[in-house]
């Protein structure tokens, strides 16, 4: 039975949780540094690897709707890389729940929310988009395998 | 010296030069502070035990740049990358290493590039895909 509620369908399609950064060059060498990657090139050009743009997300997503489960998982990401970032810029994103569907698995029932990221810089260039899956799940005993 | 990949050097089959990565707890407490996931199944045993896993596990997003890292390194600079989509299949242990791959599977052009094509993705040290996902690549003009 079907535990997706009208109150989470009428979040699809709309836009939530904006928030404005100015990237910090410390915040890029520290996600260079967290990932281990050797490239000169972020030091040399002042730019950010492209998943860098997670540090302008809520981690966990803010939740547009009351969910059953607290227990969450990321499923994964769709990206689109358009412009760098680079330090000093000013970067908008933007969120909208996409889509929502279930699923039962080893981790019990399973609810599935996609969202739309945009980021935008101060110019109004939309430098990236981020198609995220967020998985919400109730725990099952085969949990972990 | 930062060196370009050249299309003259890929085609459908052409394999990307893979990447190793053994994470580390200080690494996943490192990206928590860097991408400000700060949940607690990426350093707290006991957290991610109650939550259903088998212990603390590698951040989903941490994966994903691993292996924009493979890409970029591969095609020489990270905004070759265009496309990075990425779907995380199973759970990496932390201390265990993933190893990052991919392999070119077309390549075409538009009015003013070339570009690649790939499937990427991550395997653990049984050989299981614990990542799968595939990438867009520009090769220049």
């Amino acid at each position: 039975m079907s535990i997706i509620t009208n109150e989470m369908l009428t979040a699809i399609g709309v836009e939530s949780n904006t928030r404005t950064y100015r990237v910090d060059p410390s915040a890029i060498s520290q996600f260079v540094e967290a990932v281990g990657d050797k490239n000169i090139v972020y030091e040399l050009e002042h730019i950010a690897p492209p998943t860098f743009l997670r540090y302008f997300d809520e981690v966990p997503p803010l939740l547009e709707f009351p969910m059953p489960y607290t227990n969450i998982l990321d499923g994964g990401s769709d990206w689109e890389f358009y412009e760098p970032v680079h330090t000093g810029d000013e970067i908008t994103s933007t969120t909208e729940v996409t889509k929502i569907f279930e699923k039962t698995g080893a981790l019990g029932h399973m609810i599935f929310v996609v969202r739309r990221h945009r980021y935008n810089r101060s110019d109004s260039v939309q430098i990236a988009q981020q198609l995220s899956t967020t998985i919400y799940y109730s725990g099952g005993p085969q949990a972990g395998t | 010296m930062i060196k370009l990949l050249s299309r003259d050097h890929v085609f459908e089959g052409t394999t990307i030069t893979p990447l190793v990565k053994t994470p580390t707890n200080r690494q996943l407490v490192q990206y928590a502070g860097a991408s400000g996931d700060y949940y607690e199944i990426h350093y707290d045993q006991a957290f991610a035990q109650s939550a259903g896993l088998e212990g603390v596990i590698v951040h989903g997003a941490l994966k994903g740049a691993f292996l924009a890292e493979m890409l970029s390194n591969w095609a020489g600079h990270p905004t070759a990358l265009r496309k990075l989509g990425v779907q995380y299949r199973g759970m990496d242990i932390v201390g265990k290493p993933i190893t990052c791959k991919g392999i070119v599977t077309n390549t075409f052009s538009d009015n003013s590039s070339y570009f690649a094509e790939c499937d990427v993705w991550t395997e653990n040290e049984r050989g299981q895909r614990t990542t799968v996902g595939n990438a867009v690549v520009n090769l220049g003009t």
